[in-house]
């Protein structure tokens, strides 16, 4: 038994956690603007790719995510072609920096660089903003390969432009309404957010008719939308990050606000812990693979979208994506239980966003590191996989969850900076 | 009269126990009539002491 | 390694299904590889490029199923392809399961009257779960030992200061309002509440109570510490203040090793002033050393406890007899050969042990023990024994990693055909626990072990006595009479006491006159 009971420093922390659990659940992002991020994203300097994850050099790289980042200097036009980008790289030539040191978050290898137009959403409840690029299937995982940069091309040149100007138009798009309607429709907004696609394409043609974009652009714009069931992510991502980040520096708070992998590292940041990556190696994801690929294919976990999880979506909301079950290897009741098991790790749950399979219970947000090293039960993150090496496009799906050590050594700082001794 | 403890209610109610451990426990009560929760118990944890003594001041 | 293909015209399944199918496939006999997707012309390339060769000539189109097979053999692909259809059925019968609770928190959700926390995890995490029990406003039954006294002082006193109690650590049995909690006989209710420092203790009283005709209002475990002066009794007062108030209880039956001098004081002051009778047992003490005070019948083994409980609430004891006479016990003494002089005991019951010490040191004989009344006795090796030996085979160095001998008999066997090889054993004395939680035949466990123990005497033209005691009631799951038939049918003499299965044994031994 410890001897004394410093009831002081769980009242705080109770305190600290609930203000957290309240900033989160509480914003409220509108998509103000698509533009290219070297005209929005803070400190975002020419030749500066971001990544998704915690910090990583070069060398470190992820097979994927060193594929992603010559894609994108090839994109900026820094390097003709993949051996002159990775010849750059490897020299030191382009800095690489985290998103999240930018407010930014990206799918998978989640680059973003100068010319790359980025989702603008602002969380008015608190006035800050946060920034993601466009998902998509092939750059993301690594793919280099001119089809896969041809994509990218597409969404600076005609695609976000045409979506920006219609955004412009109607002063803002709230997300919040999207997001609440389609977790009732079968959504979980990481892996499954076809709903909220489907919301988000039927939201954008009127507008961008009326902003004035040319039939040509109109006509691609629109069939790229609306069979793009994975558009929403990167706006389900900002959200996210908008949320996550009015949440980060409130001294006490023991609550999780951002969940980041590189493929080589899985990190997290605690509220109280601001400015801290707590670190392990990225973990293997327990999947299923595409026809042509196999489990020796797979890297390891990586992507800034487990910033869905962070704020209750996800893997966190399974239970009511059955679109999804059979990818996690089970039955309804299977993923009602992740659903149910994420409550005993989190702060509380989200008065607006609700489950109807959960009796239209709130989404579980708020992961608290105690609560997550006392139960020894770790966030579920639903994710996609990236070849180990680069140059391809995605190659499965799974679960995975994250390493402990990060809980325990974001315990360890938080006993050391709060004087526990 | 004397207040009545948590001790003296026990002895006066049906036993509505919560049971860390030993399922066999659980299956016991249960097949005696009483109502039993399990908990499905692992370490706190993962069972590393420095953690464990971090928690116990701030959970 | 050969490719095999099928088409499925028009049956249409999601990707994340196929791509589930697909690895179920990939895992059957002599399939490597497997694909299972849609027949675009996206997927159809995707095959091609990844070396599934022939599936052009198919002519799928988008609402076509296709599956194509990288194989060993035609035969194995061929008997893959031949019964698709079992793996594209849905599991829809698996069975829900429930969430698991997994802290108090939510269990008390579930279960907000919750009223006990019956706690049996690894000792060096018990002090932890009871405190968070207590916390949460939970009486404790601590069935996990190691847990230190620092922890028990500290857990009892906190339980103390809010009116909850602590039952332990180490407390093997509770009754509570006729629900026995970790190892317990099926008994009656009836006027007499237990306070027992000791498991078995507590279960030999409540089913020698129950047996004798009367019964048990409530049998409260404390802990085996609970009444040394480091702890103070702390528990012991408070289940005394709580049955002194119990309707149910008539009469109070403390069962204990010695308490500690300032604690003895402590409890007897408790005592006098309690309006209820109070029956005192504690065991292992000399003979007379602890007096009848105020308020206070003082005993010196569990069955003369029991009878005083039995008449101080009013009752009488109901005597079941046995067939042993003055005669019987000469029979018996005189199969035996002179060099046959010892007792073996061999207990799964530590109270039961300990009070068998207590019987042959009263009779003037002395027993060693793994846990000895008297240091001066303890066994240098728990594996060996000298003389008159009494082993307790639940203590620590026996149950370590394995199971208690209560649930599981294996250790017991062996030790019993051990004894059985030394030619000086006259007497292998046993116990034999029914009840909750308990083996489901702790008789037919150890019955074959004490037949082969006496045919081993037998050929070297011994013959071994073999007495068991055994502890239950006609109540308990195992069955009493069957248990005993059992015992007896392998040619043990069997009582439904342990204090008179020690005695007898010491019959068997005592020197002639």
């Amino acid at each position: 038994m410890t001897g004394v009971e410093p009831i002081d420093i769980k009242e705080k922390i109770q305190a600290a956690n609930a203000e957290a659990f309240n900033r989160i659940v509480s914003a409220d992002p509108v998509l103000v603007d698509i533009r290219p991020a070297g005209e929005v994203v803070p400190g975002l300097e020419d030749r500066m790719v971001l990544h998704s994850g915690p910090p990583v050099e070069w060398r470190n790289m992820s097979g994927a995510q060193k594929g992603a980042v010559i894609a994108m200097a090839i994109f900026e036009c820094w390097a003709d072609d993949i051996q002159s980008a990775e010849e750059l790289l490897s020299g030191g030539g382009i800095k690489l920096e985290s998103n999240h040191h930018h407010d930014a978050v990206g799918p998978m290898a989640g680059t973003i660089s100068k010319s790359l137009p980025v989702y603008v959403v602002e969380n008015r409840a608190y006035g800050n903003r946060a920034y993601c690029r466009l998902v998509e299937d092939q750059q993301q995982f690594g793919n280099y390969h001119t089809e896969a940069i041809d994509g990218l091309r597409m969404w600076r040149d005609v695609w976000a432009p045409s979506l920006g100007q219609g955004i412009r138009h109607m002063g803002g798009l709230s997300l919040k309404p999207i997001i609440a309607k389609a977790l009732q429709m079968g959504d979980e907004l990481h892996n499954r957010p076809n709903a909220a696609s489907a919301i988000f394409a039927g939201a954008m043609g009127v507008p961008m008719i009326e902003s004035g974009v040319t039939t040509t652009d109109l006509t691609s714009t629109l069939s790229y939308i609306s069979g793009h069931d994975l558009l929403f992510l990167g706006l389900a991502m900002a959200s996210a990050k908008s949320a996550a980040d009015s949440a980060r520096g409130i001294e006490y708070s023991t609550v999780v606000t951002a969940m980041a992998r590189n493929g080589y590292e899985f990190g997290i940041n605690v509220s109280g812990l601001d400015g801290d990556w707590f670190t392990a190696p990225a973990p293997a994801i327990d999947g299923l693979y595409l026809p042509g690929y196999g489990e020796g294919d797979g890297g390891f976990d990586m992507g800034d979208s487990a910033i869905t999880e962070t704020v209750g979506w996800g893997g966190f909301a399974l239970g009511g994506a059955p679109g999804i079950l059979s990818l996690v290897g089970g039955t309804p009741e299977e993923a009602l239980n992740y659903s149910r098991e994420m409550r005993e790790i989190t702060t509380g749950l989200s008065p607006d966003y609700s489950i109807p399979a959960l009796g239209f219970e709130g989404t579980a947000v708020g992961i608290d590191i105690r609560k997550v090293a006392a139960s020894g039960t770790l966030p579920i993150i639903d994710t996609a996989i990236a070849h180990k090496n680069p140059g391809h496009s995605i190659i499965g799906a799974g679960l995975v969850r994250p390493p402990m050590v990060c809980f325990h050594n974001a315990l360890r700082a938080f006993a050391a900076k709060y004087g526990l001794g | 009269m004397e207040s009545k403890t948590a001790i003296d209610k026990l002895l006066a109610t049906p036993v509505a126990a919560i049971n860390l451990g030993v399922e066999d426990f659980a299956d016991n009560l249960e097949s005696q009539g009483a109502w039993v929760v399990h908990v499905n118990w692992t370490p706190p944890a993962g069972g590393d002491p420095e953690i464990i003594a971090i928690l116990d001041k701030i959970l | 390694m050969i490719t095999e293909s099928a088409l499925l015209e028009n049956r249409y399944f999601d990707s994340v299904f196929l791509m589930r199918v697909s690895k179920r496939l990939s895992e059957q006999p002599g399939i490597n590889y497997a694909a299972m997707v849609m027949g675009t012309p996206k997927n159809v390339q995707i095959l091609a490029d990844a070396g599934y060769e022939g599936i052009d000539s198919l002519g799928a189109s988008s609402n076509d199923l296709v599956v194509s097979l990288k194989a060993d053999s035609v035969d194995a692909a061929q008997e893959v392809i031949n019964s698709l259809e079992k793996f594209l059925v849905r599991d829809t019968n698996k069975v829900a399961t429930e969430t698991k609770v997994r802290t108090i928190d939510q269990a008390l959700t579930q279960q907000p009257d919750s009223n006990l926390a019956v706690i049996s995890v690894p000792g060096e995490f018990a002090a932890r779960e009871a405190r968070q029990a207590l916390q949460n406003g939970l009486n404790v039954f601590l069935f996990s030992d190691h847990v230190s006294i620092e922890d028990e002082l500290a857990l009892k006193q906190t339980a103390a200061e809010n009116g909850l109690l602590v039952m332990g650590p180490d407390c093997g049995t509770s009754i509570v309002g006729g629900v026995g909690l970790g190892f317990a006989n099926a008994v009656r209710k009836g006027p007499i509440g237990v306070i027992g420092a000791s498991g078995t203790g507590t279960q030999e009283v409540t089913a020698l109570a129950h047996r004798w005709g009367s019964g048990i209002s409530h049998a409260i475990g404390v802990g085996g510490r609970d009444l040394s002066d480091d702890i103070g009794a702390i528990s012991t007062l408070q289940v005394m203040d709580a049955l002194d108030k119990d309707p149910n209880t008539a009469v109070i039956l403390l069962v204990s090793k010695p308490p500690g001098s300032k604690t003895l004081a402590l409890v007897n002051e408790r005592i006098a002033a309690c309006s209820k009778p109070v029956v005192t047992c504690y065991l292992g003490s000399e003979k007379g050393l602890f007096p009848d005070s105020n308020n206070v019948t003082t005993t010196h083994n569990l069955d003369d406890a029991t009878t005083a409980a039995i008449r101080l609430a009013g009752g009488m004891r109901v005597d079941e007899g046995n067939d042993i006479t003055p005669e019987s016990i000469q029979r018996e003494r005189l199969k035996l050969k002179d060099n046959q002089q010892y007792v073996r005991g061999v207990f799964a019951g530590g109270t039961l042990c300990y009070q068998a010490q207590q019987v042959l040191r009263d009779a003037g004989l002395s027993a060693h023990s793994n846990e000895p009344l008297d240091k001066d006795k303890l066994l240098a090796d728990s594996l060996v024994s000298v003389g008159h030996t009494l082993v307790d085979m639940g203590a620590d160095e026996f149950t370590e990693g394995k199971p208690h001998p209560m649930v599981d008999s294996t250790q017991r066997v062996e030790r019993i055909l051990a004894e059985a090889l030394d030619p000086e054993v006259a007497v292998i004395l046993l116990d034999c626990i029914l009840g909750y939680v308990a083996s489901d035949d702790p008789a037919g466990e150890i019955a074959s072990a004490i037949a082969q123990a006496k045919r081993t005497a037998k050929q070297r033209a011994d013959e071994l006595s073999v007495v068991v005691s055994v502890c239950g009631t006609e109540l308990d799951l195992q069955g009493l009479d069957g248990q005993v038939a059992l015992l007896e049918e392998a040619g043990a003499t069997v009582f439904k006491s342990a204090l008179q299965a020690a005695q007898y044994a010491v019959q068997l031994v005592a020197k002639k006159d």
